[in-house]
């Protein structure tokens, strides 16, 4: 069982292009953040939470009884991690961090980039906001990062 | 109680190398041999194959039907695919068996990470491939090193467990020294120390390259039988008490950070159905998903071995370790023995149900009555799966 000098093998890959619907709350919650800068949430009328991203349904209440809010760009950071790693495997001098943040008044949470700020600055806790993308496309890259409230 | 599930073949093949001299195919023929003939068993005497692996990781699309006759379960009814961890095949395979008592049922996986991408980077690739494809995978398809966002991910989850359970880098360190140290036959000790561990390349804080599994290549084969015909076939089944299992979320973003909640619950459906109240003190041994040093402690707070804020403690009391009151993964686990992806969910069975019979060469625990197998499905998952087992 162990690595011979001969082994053979055959080269193989598999490749295919797929295009995801965004569905209907992603619609809406994509057109919303490319036209006006605004970040909806659903909320449950039954148990009330406020789900960030959206779903069309609450998974808990399992019901379709909900109500489109709009959520503050603002929000808790939950965690973070960050690469001192290009592809090309060199060191960076600046890390690339991604981080959950959990939006105010919302349930969820979403995970993007963390700009304008240094590991050593951040802390788990911490309030954050969102900074938009000035040319959008109805995509969650329209979000650039989070960075930590100034004050 | 005549109809309880045992496990009555155990068949495993692991290298610390990359297995390229046998294919996938010629693997599991090995080591359902192996199980059969543990088991005193022909092709004839089975009845169903359950399969369990990640397509996207074999690269093959419908991956049993190549599989299905390297485990002797071509034409054999009730064959099933689970693109699942194999620690689910435990559950389907005791489902058939409870259905239909007179069967005897063939669990089988086999993974190859030696097979995929050529600069070995095959996980890597398909871990954004693997987040939820509106939200979250696009923000994940455009970090300047992809090859680098298991480690992020894993990062963020390591970070947010270790401050709720107040643990520092060297707590986490010391998981690994245990899951890599080996016992030698005259009992010599050999394997990293801490410092070592904590002088590894740093993949992204608190992720080194020794406190993550590395990938391996393996097979495990596991035969279930019922009762009534476990005890016809063999001298020591091995009895399966309780099963569960549980997802979570699909959005990672949404999950409770820093908990392996679907872990929690897959273990209270297990103990409820074995009859556990008090899982630090009723299991003897347990192998539990340590794929990062510090979810093998997030999973010991989920399985109930320890409490939050006892875990420190814990691990300087060595509570854990192979002498300790509550022994885990002695086998090495993920971290000694490295991760074939999904398959060695079924390994952590098969290394649990060789305890009770007494056969852990090398690592056995002594008196092993009761012992648990856990196994959850990786960063961007949040799947895990329980199972007891114990003596007949």
């Amino acid at each position: 069982m162990t690595k011979k000098k001969n082994e053979m093998t055959i080269d193989g890959e598999i490749q295919i292009k797929y295009k995801w619907s965004l569905g209907k709350a992603g619609e809406r919650f994509f057109t919303e953040l490319r036209d006006n800068k605004k970040i909806m949430g659903t909320k449950c009328r039954q148990c009330g939470r406020v789900l960030v991203p959206p779903r069309i349904f609450c998974e808990e209440c399992f019901v379709e009884d909900m109500e489109w809010v709009e959520v503050e760009p603002k929000g808790t950071l939950m965690t973070f991690g960050d690469s001192y790693f290009s592809t090309d495997g060199k060191r960076l001098e600046e890390p690339w961090m991604l981080g959950i943040v959990r939006l105010n008044g919302s349930d969820g949470g979403l995970i993007h980039f963390i700009g304008e700020a240094r590991p050593e600055d951040l802390q788990i806790g911490m309030p954050m906001e969102i900074v938009f993308k000035d040319k959008r496309e109805a995509s969650i890259m329209d979000i650039l990062y989070f960075r930590p409230v100034k004050d | 109680m005549s109809n309880r599930v045992c496990i009555i073949g155990i068949g495993v093949i692991e290298s610390d190398q990359p297995i390229i001299d046998l294919s996938h195919k010629e693997l599991l023929f090995y080591a359902t041999r192996q199980a059969l003939d543990d088991a005193g068993l022909e092709r004839k005497d089975i009845g169903g194959a359950i399969t369990a692996s990640y397509d996207f990781l074999e690269g093959r699309s419908l991956s049993n039907q190549y599989t299905l006759d390297s485990i002797g379960g071509v034409m054999k009814p009730c064959d099933l695919r689970l693109g699942e961890d194999a620690i689910y095949s435990i559950f389907a395979g005791y489902m058939e068996v409870m259905a239909d008592p007179s069967q005897v049922v063939v669990l089988a996986s086999v993974q190859k990470s030696s097979e995929r991408d050529p600069e070995g980077l095959g996980y890597q690739k398909l871990i954004a491939d693997s987040m939820e494809p509106v939200f979250s995978r696009p923000v994940c398809k455009a970090v300047p090193n992809p090859f680098g966002l298991e480690s992020v991910l894993a990062a963020m989850d390591a970070r947010v467990f270790m401050e709720r359970a107040g643990l520092n880098e060297e707590d986490v360190a010391s998981i690994a020294v245990k899951n890599m140290t080996i016992l030698d036959p005259e009992g010599k000790r050999s394997g990293p120390d801490k410092k070592a561990v904590l002088k590894s390349d740093l993949l992204s804080w608190p992720i080194r390259k020794m406190t993550k599994a590395r990938e391996t290549d393996a097979a495990c084969i596991i035969i279930l039988a019922s009762e009534k015909k476990a005890r016809r076939l063999c001298n020591e089944p091995v009895l399966i008490r309780g099963i569960g299992w549980c997802s979570d979320q699909s959005h990672l973003a949404s999950r409770e950070q820093g908990l392996a909640r679907e872990t929690k619950w897959a273990a209270h459906q297990a103990y409820n159905m074995a009859g556990i109240r008090c899982p630090d003190k009723e299991i003897d041994v347990a192998e539990i998903s340590d794929w990062y040093a510090h979810r093998e402690l997030m999973h010991c707070e989920a399985l109930g071995f320890c409490v939050l804020n006892e875990i420190g403690a814990n691990i300087k009391d060595g509570v854990f370790e192979k002498d300790g009151d509550l022994p885990i993964n002695v086998s090495g686990g993920l971290l000694g023995r490295g991760n074939a992806i999904g398959t060695s969910g079924l390994i952590r069975v098969a290394q649990i149900a060789l305890q009770i019979r007494g056969e852990a060469n090398g690592y056995q625990v002594p008196g092993v009555k009761v012992g648990l197998a856990h196994s959850w499905g990786g960063i961007t998952s949040a799947t895990a799966g329980v199972a007891i087992l114990s003596k007949w």
